[in-house]
């Protein structure tokens, strides 16, 4: 893969918690530093989320949830992840208890996010797992 | 310092001076502009005697996990001071996502969150269970739901019946108020054109059936989360007022039997006096569209009631406790507002759902001010205050621009339709949040005196097995109501769908044989469709 590629980031809210307004702001700021943003929105099936990741060849998978369903989400994206084969890292962010944070680590998700995280930590910590995945 | 170095602004954009002289309101009206509280144009506030009279209800949004659960909840509120006007019992119930989109809690697509974000309500069982131990006609509940609130409505009517209470008896609110659906936290209902008729067929029906129930909150507050500035908050909440308001008239309602059951849910952000100035000038303008664009002939009609809570997004994760004293001083600000109702959020929100400690903290803030302020012994304290007018005055003219270039754009529906109302949130949530990584605007805690030690809160959990309970108690509810007649409501519904006719009676029938809400709204998507998110970002 070629160094040049910049960095493809899918962004979703998986099942159907509405709240939409960081995810956004952060495609835009993603946007901002160079990053290529597939963004899917609102009220993602995690079959779809997949499917999407594969299809636009995206180096990291983004999700955000605010209203508590992050551990299942996190559960049964990560198995379909693993039963297809397919090695993409994922993030979350949103409404996340910081005590939740190892549990999500545990089901694979490599980094969380919480509110108010500055986003040249997103960024930064966005390139180190894309350039890690591509050697 | 030269003039200009000085300059700054009110977050919707109004210039402001060191500080104001009567020069700045030489043009006000004391009498057409401001006139005594409780006289037209109610700038000064609904009621003569402010909170002298009515002190403003504590409505602690609250609602999560089993219909007992939440239940359980309610009660502690109560029990700890959650009251409404004339003594009543105060209830404020949210509803999970599920519920939100017209499922029900089986349905495949609500995996993830039943009972997280709010309460359900499948069928008549549901709210028996939630109201237990409630006196109906000593009660006002809100029903925080947008788009299936006509039905919710419904299978609380059903309840009532079941109960032996009359209809006139019952007081509360259903949001019923989809458009805010269609710029920020979209749920998967109707098309908006549809949207309006499903409004305001319960709006009308209600005004005649179930007169003391309000049936439409005016949602600004949403938008305001989403990103909105204060003009831009209370324009989202008028504009729609109006176009619900024509809907209805169109269809055969009276403005002044009808529209004094509306009530606008606005929020109280961080720049105290430009939100006070915000209700302020909402109040002067709602009146005057009332009387002159709607033809309203009652005072009563003209009433912005209002419903406040302290801004959710304000909140940070850093340091909870910190949370406490933005709340207080938005609640502060709220009072001097004059609204009517309050949800103070708790200290923990953006972490978790609150837990019954911090809810109980939310809740006091609210006692303290209404009883070791001072405040409630005269209304509207900041009258007259030059700058305050000022404000309120060039914020009222801010908001009937936006109203203008709605209207210039065929009205609100429109405006939804063309995606112009979620691009301009999305757009001021992307400059704030720019403002807040770029350092001009401080928030303590997050951006500025940071503090790098661990959350100290214990994040509340909802039972994990909500669903699965509620799944099972549906599969009996099936089983054990007559399928048949079930079958038959529902086509009533269909038919009248298709056929333009009045909705809310069939729902109350169908409700009572035991339809769920996920079959009702089933019948009406298959009839009017399902409308798709935009998904539109930021294009600063």
């Amino acid at each position: 893969m070629s160094e040049q590629r910049r960095i493809r980031v899918l962004l979703a809210k998986p099942g159907l918690d509405g709240h939409d307004r960081g995810l956004k702001v952060m495609a835009s700021f993603l946007r901002d530093v160079g990053m290529e943003i597939v963004y899917l929105g609102l009220f993602q099936p995690v079959e779809n989320i997949v499917d999407s990741a594969v299809q636009e060849d995206v180096d990291i998978i983004g999700l955000s949830t605010l209203d508590g369903g992050h551990v299942p989400i996190a559960e049964d994206i990560m198995k379909l992840l693993g039963e297809r084969g397919i090695n993409i890292p994922v993030v979350m962010g949103g409404i996340i208890p910081d005590e939740d944070i190892p549990i999500l680590n545990h089901i694979g998700v490599r980094e969380v996010f919480g509110p108010g995280t500055p986003i040249k930590k997103i960024t930064e910590s966005l390139q180190r797992l894309a350039s890690s995945n591509r050697h | 310092m030269s003039m200009t170095e000085g300059k700054r602004y009110s977050t919707s954009g109004i210039p402001l001076s060191g500080h104001y002289t009567p020069e700045d309101i030489k043009d006000m009206d004391y009498s057409q502009d401001l006139g005594n509280p409780g006289e037209y144009p109610f700038t000064r506030g609904i009621f003569p005697l402010g909170y002298r009279k009515y002190v403003w209800q504590n409505a602690q949004i609250s609602g999560y996990g089993l219909p007992e659960e939440a239940n359980a909840r309610e009660k502690y509120l109560l029990q700890k001071g959650q009251i409404s006007f004339e003594g009543r019992a105060s209830i404020n119930f949210a509803f999970d996502n599920v519920c939100q989109n017209g499922y029900n809690s089986d349905h495949p697509l609500g995996k993830y969150e039943v009972g997280t974000g709010g309460i359900f309500i499948n069928c008549l069982q549901d709210a028996e269970l939630l109201f237990d131990g409630f006196d109906l006609t000593n009660l006002n509940v809100g029903f925080i739901i947008d788009t299936p609130g006509p039905i919710i409505l419904a299978i609380y009517l059903a309840l009532a019946d079941r109960w032996g209470v009359p209809w006139d008896r019952l007081r509360g609110i259903v949001c019923n108020s989809p458009w805010r659906r269609y710029y920020t936290g979209t749920t998967l209902c109707f098309p908006p054109e549809h949207a309006l008729r499903v409004a305001a067929d319960c709006i009308v029906w209600s005004a005649k059936n179930v007169p003391n129930f309000n049936t439409n909150s005016l949602n600004g507050y949403d938008s305001r989360e989403g990103g909105a500035t204060a003009a831009q908050e209370m324009t989202i909440a008028i504009s729609p007022a109006i176009e619900v308001a024509q809907k209805c008239i169109s269809m055969g309602g009276d403005v002044d039997e009808f529209i004094p059951n509306f009530n606008f849910f606005l929020s109280f952000h961080n720049n105290f006096f430009e939100e006070i100035a915000k209700i302020r000038a909402g109040r002067r303008l709602w009146a005057k569209i009332v009387r002159e664009k709607l033809g309203a002939k009652k005072d009563k009609s003209c009433w912005m009631k209002v419903h406040l809570q302290t801004a959710g997004c304000t909140l940070t994760a850093q340091e909870p406790l910190n949370n406490i004293a933005r709340v207080a001083i938005q609640c502060l600000g709220a009072c001097i507002s004059g609204v009517q109702s309050i949800s103070t959020d708790s200290y923990d929100e953006a972490i978790s759902l609150p837990s019954e400690e911090t809810v109980r903290v939310a809740l006091k803030t609210q006692k303290i001010i209404e009883h070791e302020s001072g405040l409630p012994d005269v209304v509207d304290p900041l009258g007259g205050s030059y700058y305050v007018e000022y404000l309120t005055t060039e914020m009222e003219k801010t908001i009937q621009e936006y109203l203008d270039k709605i209207e210039a754009m065929g009205g609100f529906t429109k405006a939804i339709q063309s995606g112009y109302m979620e691009t301009e949130v999305a757009n001021a949530a992307l400059k704030f949040q720019r403002e807040v990584e770029g350092g001009q605007r401080v928030i303590v805690g997050v951006n500025k005196y940071v503090e790098n030690e661990p959350v100290s809160v214990k994040p509340f959990r909802v039972n994990p097995r909500v669903r699965e309970i509620e799944t099972e108690r549906l599969r009996r509810w099936h089983q054990e109501r007559d399928n048949q007649k079930v079958r038959e409501a529902l086509e009533g519904i269909r038919e009248a769908a298709i056929k333009d006719e009045i909705l809310m009676p069939r729902y109350v029938e169908a409700a009572r044989l035991g339809a769920t809400l996920g079959e009702m709204m089933d019948v009406l998507k298959s009839v009017f469709g399902v409308y798709k998110p935009k998904n539109l970002l930021g294009t600063i």
